[in-house]
């Protein structure tokens, strides 16, 4: 007879634990709505000697600074939030195959969004993106058994309905303004989460980690 | 039938040898909190599990604090690899066994 430890439960834990303070939607809601907003603002600039800067490379570099920034904010904050009161773990690098996999997802998406932004296709752009967030949240929490990300995962598609039935948004001002929507809705949640993370693993008292 | 590994098979050690498998290391307070075991207890398996030279242990410090990391070495990956595969033969009926289950029973009236 077997010990009674269901050994796949207990090595899904890491992954699980990863994500329960809330975190994780906080840096992917940045990610999503950070850029965009940048890229709503960019727009919404007059011709003049700050949209020449911008179009000089400020741009990129503004795209580069918030890339760089939320991993490194992120990683902070799990060293001061989380790793202190509830332990450390460092998750294994992925493997080759699963990264040339992940590369091939993001070509396969980059192509199709490509295809979108097209005059013809650009209605559908706003519900076939909010489809493949979507289904990436929900895939994500069912794959770490996180029932609260797949119900997250509703939440692209309410919004891409939103957008599609009730406004004339489309194309890339359109999945620019969803993303808009879904990030900030994560940062929320994520802050919830995080805020009852912290409600219930208090700071213990320093000794050893 | 391959023999269980007695260092892993006791649930405590296996709790912790599962949780350093998903992981690249994992300090002594996360242990502590997904083990629900006390300090002293998961002090002795870890010492058990080195002993073994199936996990590392680093004693170092975060600023002040002193911190405790665990890693799973290659050594211990492949016992826990042979451990599962030892479970599975030894919980997976044979093939032998499951014709025998099939062969339909008469009882005479």
């Amino acid at each position: 007879m077997g010990p009674p430890v269901n050994v796949d439960a207990v090595a899904l834990r890491a992954s699980q634990y990863w994500m329960e303070d809330g975190l994780v939607e906080i840096m992917l809601g940045l990610i999503m709505a950070g850029p965009s907003c940048l890229f709503l603002a960019v727009g919404a600039i007059p011709r003049g000697p700050l949209l020449d800067v911008m179009s000089l490379g400020g741009v990129q570099a503004l795209f580069l600074a918030i890339g760089l920034s939320i991993p490194w904010g992120f990683k902070k904050l799990k060293q001061r939030i989380a790793f202190p009161r509830r332990g450390y773990v460092a998750l294994s690098r992925p493997t080759k195959m699963f990264r040339i996999f992940m590369f091939a997802i993001f070509a396969i998406f980059a192509a199709l969004f490509r295809l979108l932004a097209s005059r013809d296709w650009s209605r559908m752009a706003v519900p076939v993106t909010a489809l493949v967030f979507a289904l990436a949240l929900i895939l994500l929490g069912l794959q770490v058994r996180l029932p609260r990300m797949v119900w997250e995962g509703l939440l692209p598609l309410g919004f891409g309905a939103l957008l599609y039935f009730f406004t004339a948004v489309k194309g890339s001002k359109g999945v620019v303004t969803l993303m808009v929507m879904i990030g900030a809705s994560l940062v929320i949640l994520g802050a919830l989460q995080l805020r009852s993370f912290r409600q219930a693993n208090p700071r213990p008292e320093e000794t050893e980690a | 039938m391959s023999e269980l590994n007695r260092v892993i098979h006791e649930p405590a050690r296996l709790t912790i040898i599962a949780l350093l498998s998903s992981v690249k290391e994992a300090d002594f307070l996360y242990l502590l909190r997904e083990t629900g075991l006390t300090k002293g207890n998961l002090s002795t398996h870890l010492v058990k599990l080195e002993e073994a030279g199936y996990v590392e242990i680093e004693k170092t410090f975060r600023g002040k604090i002193p911190l405790t990391l665990v890693r799973l070495n290659s050594e211990g990956k492949t016992a826990f690899e042979d451990y599962r595969r030892s479970m599975k033969e030894i919980l997976t009926p044979s093939k032998a066994l499951s014709k025998v289950r099939r062969i339909p029973v008469h009882i005479p009236t």
